[in-house]
């Protein structure tokens, strides 16, 4: 693609790392394809793509647990062939993984045994040694951990800091930190920062993938973009605007990100299609009233494990409701399980988070993912009839713009931001008129993210209703009519209009203290 | 600085002798408790008092149990499952007792040991390097394993006999310190400690980690095809000594000592407090679960209960033990109760879907989008739609053409021989009616272990009650039909109200049901099947047995259930992703329970079919059934874990090991051929038919 023409076209020294045409196909599907760029030492190195640009696949081939099909790899100069793990490691290259790598049965410090610690002459581990060495570690690190709780009792972000401490514990010469913030927020983004820059003071070479361009601004002194598994451009991050960057990832310039802000429906007098009122579910839901039009978009904001899942799978009847009611056009009802969520008189669907495990069967193709939840209409005489179940889904794959051989091909062919699309289909073809979208563009491409706003849009203004949690408050701004912000699994604020801003939505979420102006920094725009 | 080394000073100080090795796991030590308990039954409720000579009975007896176990458990932490163990200690047990010198009753205890524990490696290198190197599922590895061991076992020793010097018998069942300490006790000992040192070594680390997740570990650079091929190793040396041990008790070889080890060995295993699924438990439970196990049944013999309980009082305890394991108010049968009492308060509330009122709040948004006419483009050929599923259920239908081609250079007058091809049509009714059944189950991601008993109960009862009356069976039919739908719905209730792993449960019911078809004849099945049945396997239409027009209606009921009706629909879906299924309003329990009833109904119709083919019930009849069932799912192309896999192509899968055991079956190979042929067969076809790596 476009040269890697830049300052330090002719360097001086070696590479940290170099790519010399790598590709990697997986099947038919060209994940890299012959991608040539360098990082300098000890430069901290910003790796943008959208989800699906080859970042990961990148990163793996680094991180030994991929082996490209044809180019190959330098580091420090020299070519070499990383066939596992330990050879990268070897080679002083540590990878915190964006799915956390630690083992959720072991304990923390049993977990920075691995892959290697000290031994005794019986060859059994020596953990008192270790345990020593790791405490201090931590302590240096600011990471405050029990040292003996299970990984699995911990939070999403101690577990990330885990994996990033650990990976510093190791020594490395070579950091890849694999969208580290996605798992953390506000004051967090701010330590990692800090572990940035100290690992660079001590002349690591670090490459690090995140989403959000401020971010990279402030850690990086130079990246790369890649798209569709090819390499776009190598530079100094100052020799970019934020716009360039944008325009370099998706490949085109886009105008307008969201779709055109509409005036508020005055709803008083009319009946909300969903109610809930002082609803108490799960773990952390308490005591949430929520009312839902019909024509609206309600969002709903809240930092990670703030009661936002409960309320999802509560109102669509997975999670058991312990107080308060449910109401659907004003009628209480109660819902025993997801099924009865489709009732005819309710047409509830719901698009969970886990994408792959909980929204889509991957072996089956995208017709039978998008039909079964209404499987029962295409019978005749016990048996599906193919003709009318085809059309159904074909008009829904139309409705969101994927490739009609979704009918037949399976869902886990797709891409994420299409297969996002299958998983929205399965309600359109449900003709579901309540959606409640669980970050529903976690993981997918900006062109793709732009097609589902302008897509609920659409629902909201043909007269359906769509709750929608978002984890990048931006999209909450723009999309919604009203934002409703849970702190602790109760209702901290309600805005609508034009109220709606993210200072005052995420000073709610941080529950009304003072550090509104770090978290906003740390969940600042997102690309 | 100093504050912070303070604090972690203190940290260390408190944390030292944690870690996973030493942090007190309360489930062995509940085991343990409870293993102490009933010994103390027992004395209780024995004549006499406890002696020296009791308890080292019991521990000798317990030993091939316990130490086998413990093999299986280093399996289950990995995240595995060994099918293969009880047949390693078959052969162990029969290469031992032909090997030895039956002038020689000094025969070295070290150097057979060695063999024994050297053979039950080599296998669990086969079974390792299948599972690490291959990434095969454990499951179906060892249970080709299993069945090419079996065969083995079967070319070495073909009947009990044999003989296995007394110095062997003599040193394990003896004492190691006179009226105190037996050797059976000290033996276990040694196992025990060698865990305890195993599981300080960086393998035990790497064991946990691969168990509990084996992506993470593999990102983090542990060896995990180095630990899963030694566990599979290691493993297979625990049965070798489990094998030499039940030798020294014996002092003979029996083919089949193995078999019935299995179902107490996952008893033992979960009873000691480790997790199905890898990850979290280990050995030292698993040697009081052993225990528990053998008092259990000891009390049955001491309340003079007969000996046919022994299999219901293992499953019964089996199941006990991992429901006792996970009782807490989140557990599934707790949340199951609290949904039905919500069902029934929300109807008496007026609160429940079904009262609402009928309007439908359909909203068309696509057809308002895009308009209804986007649905109409033209489908795409048949070849393009169902390149997937031709691509996994047609190598078997090849393989058919293969054998059947073999076959007629070999043996010659077949192809063009309407004979051969009525009795393989006939022969393979068997393995397609299994197909069914065990396929939608393997198609949920389940497994049904309970068949052979389902089947062999079926076929008692079917002879019993009928007793060779046409009209009786009228009635007899619809009542075995009745059982095994009840049969099913156990199993199925255990799987989803239970929340229990399916091949715990099922392989409880075959147990149970095993005590129940020998509570029932009382140990002889008696009856005959009636001459119409007789008439169905055995007679002829227009030169074709009956049962061809049945095998017609059924292949055709089969296919069209699994492909084209909602209730195949959600069986696949289920396979999938249960949470993506009951996400998508699927009634996953009721679908589940279904597959189970299926399996179970499948089952009973082919007790009955079998009993009509020979004339009559036997006790053992379905002990052939279970592995083919599951290979003919596996050889016609589904995947093992669920979710994939096409009804035609295990009926591909049926009629080509059909063929396969009649090719075998005309030449003179011995008839232990025939199943190590099948492991192998089975073992190719989830070689060539295994999913891509991504």
């Amino acid at each position: 693609m476009s040269a890697t023409s830049s300052v330090s076209a002719e360097p001086q020294r070696a590479a940290a790392v170099e790519f010399r045409g790598v590709s990697k196909s997986f099947g038919a599907n060209k994940a890299v394809d012959d991608v040539s760029f360098r990082v300098e030492p000890g430069s901290v190195h910003a790796l943008l793509g959208e989800n699906g640009a080859g970042k990961s696949t990148t990163m793996k081939i680094l991180s030994g647990l991929l082996e490209p099909d044809s180019g190959h790899v330098e580091i420090g100069g020299t070519r070499k062939r990383l066939k596992s793990p330990k050879d990268a490691h070897r080679l002083g290259i540590r990878t915190a993984f964006q799915e956390l790598t630690l083992i959720p049965d072991l304990s923390v410090l049993d977990n920075m045994l691995i892959p290697r610690a000290p031994k005794s002459i019986a060859a059994t581990l020596r953990r008192g040694a270790v345990r020593q060495q790791v405490a201090d570690h931590f302590a240096k690190l600011g990471i405050r951990v029990d040292l003996d709780a299970k990984a699995q009792t911990l939070d999403l972000a101690t577990r990330q800091k885990i994996e990033i401490g650990r990976t510093l514990y190791r020594k490395p010469k070579i950091l890849l930190l694999d969208e580290p913030t996605s798992a953390l927020t506000g004051g967090d983004v701010d330590w990692l920062g800090e572990i940035i820059a100290g690992a660079k003071a001590e002349g690591v070479t670090v490459l690090f993938i995140s989403h959000r361009m401020p971010e990279v601004r402030a850690f990086c002194d130079r990246m790369t973009i890649l798209r569709n598994g090819q390499h776009v451009k190598t530079d100094d991050v100052a020799a970019f605007t934020d716009a360039q960057v944008v325009e370099l990832i998706i490949g085109r310039s886009i105008e307008q990100t969201f779709p055109e802000k509409r005036k508020l429906a005055d709803n008083t007098n009319n009946t909300p299609v969903l109610q809930a009122k002082r609803l108490t579910a799960g773990k952390k839901l308490k005591e949430v009233d929520l009312s839902l039009h019909a024509g609206e978009i309600l969002g709903v904001a809240g930092l990670q494990g703030m009661g936002q899942h409960d309320l999802f799978t509560a109102l669509f009847g997975e999670t058991r409701v312990d107080g308060g009611v449910i109401e659907v056009d004003g009628s209480p009802v109660r819902l025993a399980s997801p099924a009865d969520a489709l009732h005819p008189s309710l047409r509830i669907g719901y698009v969970p988070e886990e994408r792959k495990t909980d929204g889509l069967f991957l072996k089956l193709s995208g017709m039978t993912n998008a039909t079964l939840p209404v499987v029962d209409r295409f019978t005749k005489g016990g048996l599906i009839d193919a003709d009318a179940e085809t059309a159904a889904a074909k008009k829904a794959f139309a409705a969101v713009e994927v490739d009609p051989r979704a009918t037949y091909t399976d869902a886990g062919a797709f891409s994420g931001g299409n297969q996002q699309k299958i998983a929205i289909a399965k309600w359109l073809v449900a003709e579901s008129r309540i959606l409640l979208l669980f970050d529903p563009t976690r993981g997918i491409d900006v062109g793709t993210k732009h097609q589902l706003y302008e897509l609920m849009r659409a629902f909201a203004d043909a007269g359906g209703a769509i709750l929608f949690h978002s984890t990048e408050v931006p999209e909450l701004v723009n999309l919604s009519d009203r934002v409703l912000t849970l702190y602790e699994g109760r209702v901290a604020s309600v805005v609508e209009g034009d109220t709606i801003d993210e200072v005052s939505i995420m000073h709610a979420a941080l529950g009304g203290d003072s550090k509104v102006e770090d978290a906003a920094r740390g969940k600042a725009v997102a690309v | 600085m100093s504050s912070v080394t303070s604090h972690s000073n203190l940290e260390t100080g408190r944390g030292r002798a944690r870690g996973i090795v030493s942090r007190l796991d309360p489930k062995p030590l509940v085991a343990f408790a409870v293993a102490v308990l009933l010994f103390f039954t027992v004395d209780w409720i024995s004549p006499g008092p406890m002696t020296y000579f009791d308890v080292s009975f019991q521990a000798s007896g317990t030993a091939p149990l316990a130490i086998s176990a413990m093999g299986q458990t280093l399996v289950i932490l990995s995240g595995g499952f060994d099918l293969s163990a009880g047949a390693v200690i078959s052969f162990v047990n029969a290469v031992l007792a032909t090997s030895m010198s039956p002038t020689d009753f000094e025969a070295s205890v070290t150097l057979w040991t060695l063999v024994g524990i050297g053979i039950g490696m080599a296998i669990g290198a086969f079974n390792g390097f299948f599972v690490a190197v291959l990434r095969l599922q454990p499951i179906v590895v060892t249970l080709s394993t299993m069945f090419i061991v079996q065969g083995l076992t079967l070319l070495v020793m073909d009947q009990p006999g044999g003989f296995i010097a007394p110095s062997i018998g003599n040193f394990y069942m003896g004492d190691a310190i006179p009226q105190f300490l037996p050797m059976s006790v000290v033996v276990m000992g040694f196992a025990a400690l060698f865990w305890s040192w195993l599981k300080r070594t960086s393998y035990g680390l790497g064991l946990y980690a691969v168990g509990s997740d084996a992506d993470a570990a593999e990102a983090s650079g542990i060896p995990v095809i180095l630990i899963r091929f030694a566990t599979y190793v290691i493993a297979g040396g625990f049965y070798g000594l489990a094998g030499v041990f039940v030798g020294a008790q014996t002092g003979s070889g029996d083919p089949l000592v193995g078999n019935a080890l299995l179902l107490p060995m996952f008893a033992a295993v979960v009873i000691g407090g480790t997790r199905l699924g890898g990850g979290a438990g280990g050995l030292i439970g698993t040697i009081f679960g052993a225990f528990i196990l053998m008092i259990v049944v000891n009390i049955l013999l001491a309340l003079n209960i007969s000996a046919y309980y022994s299999t219901i009082a293992e499953g019964g305890v089996l199941i006990a033990a991992v429901l006792l394991g996970s009782i807490s108010r989140r557990s599934v049968l707790a949340t199951q109760i609290r949904q039905i009492r919500d069902g029934f308060d929300a109807r008496r509330r007026g609160l429940h879907v079904g009262q609402r009122d009928k309007a439908d709040r359909r909203f068309a948004f696509a057809d308002r989008l895009v308009g209804s006419a986007a649905g109409e483009a033209t489908r795409a050929g048949f070849l393009e739609r169902h390149r997937g599923t031709l691509r996994h259920a047609l190598p078997a239908w090849v393989c058919l053409m293969l054998v059947l081609i073999a076959t007629q250079f070999v043996l010659g007058n077949t192809l063009a021989n309407w004979t051969f091809w009525n009795s393989l049509l006939v022969l393979s009714t068997f393995l397609v009616i299994l197909a069914l059944g065990q396929g939608a189950v393997i198609l949920t991601g389940g497994l049904d272990l309970s068949l052979p008993w389902t089947i062999a109960l079926s076929g008692i009862m079917v002879a019993g009650l009928a007793g060779g009356s046409d009209a009786a069976l009228l009635w007899a039919v619809p009542l075995v039909f009745a059982i095994a739908a009840l049969i099913g719905v156990m199993n199925g209730l255990g799987v989803v109200a239970l929340g229990l792993s399916p091949i715990v449960v099922t392989l409880a019911a075959n147990g149970i049901l095993q005590g129940a078809a020998l509570l029932y004849s009382d140990g002889t099945p008696s009856g005959f099947a009636p001459p119409l049945l007789r008439w169905l396997m055995t007679g002829r239409i227009l030169g074709a047995t009956p049962v061809l027009v049945l095998l017609v209606l059924f292949v055709v009921a089969g296919t069209l259930l699994l492909s084209k009706t909602t209730f195949g629909r959600r069986v696949y879906a289920i396979g999938n992703s249960l949470a993506a299924a009951r996400l998508s309003g699927v009634r996953t329990g009721r679908v589940t329970i279904g597959v189970y009833v299926l399996s179970s109904l499948c089952a009973a119709l082919l007790g009955i079919l079998l009993t009509g083919f020979s004339g009559q019930a036997s006790l053992g009849m379905g002990d052939d059934y279970l592995l083919p069932s599951i290979a003919v799912v596996v050889v016609g192309g589904a995947l093992i874990t669920g979710g994939r896999g096409h009804f035609l192509g295990m009926v591909g899968g049926a009629l080509l090991l059909t063929a396969l055991q009649t090719l075998l079956a005309g030449t003179t190979l011995p008839f232990a051929f025939r199943s190590i042929f099948f492991g192998g067969v089975v073992l190719a076809a989830v070689i060539a038919l295994r999913e891509r790596r991504s």
